[in-house]
């Protein structure tokens, strides 16, 4: 089958090129230049080294904030919580199968978590930094990933729910091949009823190269609310979604868990979906717990304020030194 | 006489057999347009996605994107209207090469009604950028839009009556297709419209009122031909089986730049409704007296 990558991508040059910057609104005094960030040393830990993929994320969570301030702002909570699991999955899955010339693929259905998917494309060194400007126009960083503006992109996705149901026509088309297809989808996101169908008919079809992470922060933009009288422990935001894995169990899926603040419990799960893979008859997936903001003390204080905001100068100074070594 | 969307089943069962990209994938319809017939011969390039058109349509463009020619079947009306957000981001904004065939698509949806019509699905799918339109008269044609579709990595949508259509007079060919002697006056009629339209042609050649008959099957891109022959027309008329906006007479005039002297199709402020195609037409000012009468008063004018 034709490789769709074949398709020339109009902007694919201009992720390399040197574009003017446009004014997203951002504050970019205290980005550091450009120069700066493209010369930062590629360093892709290996398999194992549960310190080296620590590190790995630390500095693509600098990346985030460094992209984010750029383009005035955007979904800090969502793409700090994304950033591990898609960390996870291209440093112990796509990656080192793309050196072995197979071709996995990875969706972000969360969309909105772009920022993250960007950074861990800059620190495997597969999308140069420049001055593309997130969410700038003709960017090739759109604010959603878009498969016709950057070709890592391996499908569109922004409106949440879809990206799921394409990660299972993936796996279908590349059923006789030894390509599998990862995608991370928001607890949130959850809530749309796509997710529901696409999770149904996967399980029914056996997708066995079909692995889904769920980034379950437990959180979403606003939140279905009790009156604090009413909260469980002491809750007041409920989570987004209840009995999904149970569900998709009875669905036909091998489900697990793991902390995604813990490297070895989220690395290791990984690792235990891809061995599993090639002699499984079901989709595999994976509830990782996360923390929306996670990295950022004063934005895990604030999920709400931090779904979708701007940082002023002296939070991203804040921010980024949290994260510095 | 032959169903539209089978006759696309038929052509893609032929095709299936040299190439391997064809999939064909349903939801839950497949006796109602003989799907079932592809899946008994091609399970291996067969999925029953059940009811559930939006996961439908962005597995399809997910297969899409890994090289695969998916050809989605569904009712016009649950791919347009339920699984439009998917046909907008996960196929028209990708450019994935998805196919759709809308089946039992316009005004004349027997029993099932209003919920079952679509008589608006060219104005929603034709709003998305991208995607290429056909408008099959006859099974020839329709097998002549799946061919063609193949051949280029674009999003398609096809439109198919629920009734099955006798084939048109000659063969099926790009760009505007004659149906009659020419005239200055034009009467565009695509798709079921084309047999509505040939007995009222035939009336008013009765009393000497000549009209030229032309159908498309291609509706987006527009053949250069058509907007030729649009513009050249001394006045122009639209038949079709849909509301006017967005429809067939809505493209062609964003197309050509220039308003059909009158249309007729379904009323604008009708939800639908169930009967026979004739009683609909009657009811809805579409049957062949009424056609008459309206491109009469036009051309009298």
């Amino acid at each position: 089958m034709r490789d769709v990558r074949a398709f020339t991508f109009r902007n694919d040059a201009a992720a390399l090129m040197q574009a003017e910057l446009i004014g997203a609104g951002g504050t970019l005094q205290d980005v550091p230049k450009s120069d700066e960030r493209i010369d930062q040393p590629l360093v892709i830990p290996e398999a194992g080294d549960t310190r080296g993929f620590v590190d790995f994320v630390r500095r693509a969570r600098i990346d985030i904030l460094d992209l984010l301030q750029a383009s005035g702002g955007g979904h800090y909570g969502g793409s700090l919580s994304a950033v591990d699991l898609i960390a996870a999955i291209f440093l112990r899955a796509i990656e080192p199968r793309r050196r072995q010339k197979r071709r996995d693929r990875f969706i972000l259905s969360k969309g909105h978590a772009a920022p993250a998917f960007y950074a861990v494309l800059m620190q495997l060194g597969w999308l140069a930094r420049g001055s593309n400007v997130y969410g700038a126009a003709g960017s090739p960083l759109q604010g959603h990933p878009d498969m016709r503006a950057l070709s890592d992109v391996d499908f569109s996705t922004g409106s949440l729910g879809q990206g799921l149901s394409a990660a299972l026509g993936m796996a279908l088309a590349l059923r006789e091949t030894d390509e599998r297809v990862w995608c991370v989808i928001g607890d949130g996101e959850c809530q749309e009823g796509q997710v529901w169908e696409a999770a149904m008919l996967a399980g029914r079809l056996g997708a066995h190269n079909l692995a889904v992470i769920v980034d379950a922060n437990g959180r979403q933009e606003w939140g279905f609310r009790v009156h604090p009288a009413h909260a469980k422990d002491g809750a007041v935001v409920e989570p987004p979604v209840r009995g999904l894995a149970p569900a998709w169990a009875e669905f036909g899926w091998r489900t697990a868990t793991c902390s995604a603040a813990e490297a070895a419990s989220l690395c290791g799960a990984v690792d235990a979906i891809s061995a599993a893979q090639s002699g499984s008859v079901q989709p595999h997936l994976l509830v990782a717990q996360t923390v929306k903001g996670s990295g950022v003390s004063f934005v895990e204080a604030d999920p709400d304020r931090f779904h979708c905001a701007e940082m002023s100068r002296e939070e991203f100074k804040r921010a980024r030194a949290q994260l510095s070594e | 006489m032959r169903r539209l969307a089978e006759a696309c089943v038929d052509a893609l069962t032929r095709f299936a057999d040299t190439d391997a990209r064809i999939w064909l994938v349903d939801g839950d319809l497949a006796p109602s347009y003989g799907v079932d017939r592809f899946a008994a011969v091609r399970p291996d390039r067969f999925v029953m996605a059940g009811i559930a058109e939006q996961n439908m349509v962005s597995m399809a463009a997910g297969m899409a994107a890994c090289g695969a020619r998916p050809w989605v079947f569904s009712f016009a009306a649950f791919l347009a209207y339920r699984a439009a957000d998917q046909i907008r981001v996960s196929v028209s904004q990708t450019e994935l090469p998805v196919a759709l065939v809308g089946s039992h698509a316009g005004g004349c949806g027997g029993r099932n009604g209003k919920t079952h019509q679509s008589l608006n699905d060219l104005g929603v799918i034709g709003g998305f950028p991208h995607i290429e339109i056909w408008t099959p008269g006859d099974a020839a044609e329709a097998a002549a839009a799946v061919a063609s579709s193949l051949t280029r990595d674009k999003p398609t949508y096809i439109r198919s009556p629920r009734d099955p259509l006798p084939g048109l007079p000659g063969a099926a060919t790009e760009g505007l297709r004659l149906l009659s002697e020419p005239a200055d006056d034009l009467l565009i009629a695509p798709g079921i419209a084309a047999h509505w339209a040939s007995p009222a042609v035939e009336t008013l050649r009765g009393v000497g009122v000549r009209i030229e008959l032309a159908h498309i099957n291609q509706v987006r891109p527009v053949a250069k031909d058509v907007v030729a022959r649009i513009r050249a027309a001394r006045r122009w008329i639209v038949l079709e089986d849909h509301v006017r906006l967005g429809g067939v007479g809505d493209m062609l005039s964003h197309a050509t730049g220039r308003r059909p002297d009158l249309w007729i199709g379904w009323p604008a402020d009708w939800t639908g409704g169930s009967g026979e195609c004739a009683a609909l037409r009657t009811q809805c000012g579409l049957d062949t007296r009424a056609i008459v009468a309206k491109i009469s008063e036009e051309l009298a004018r």
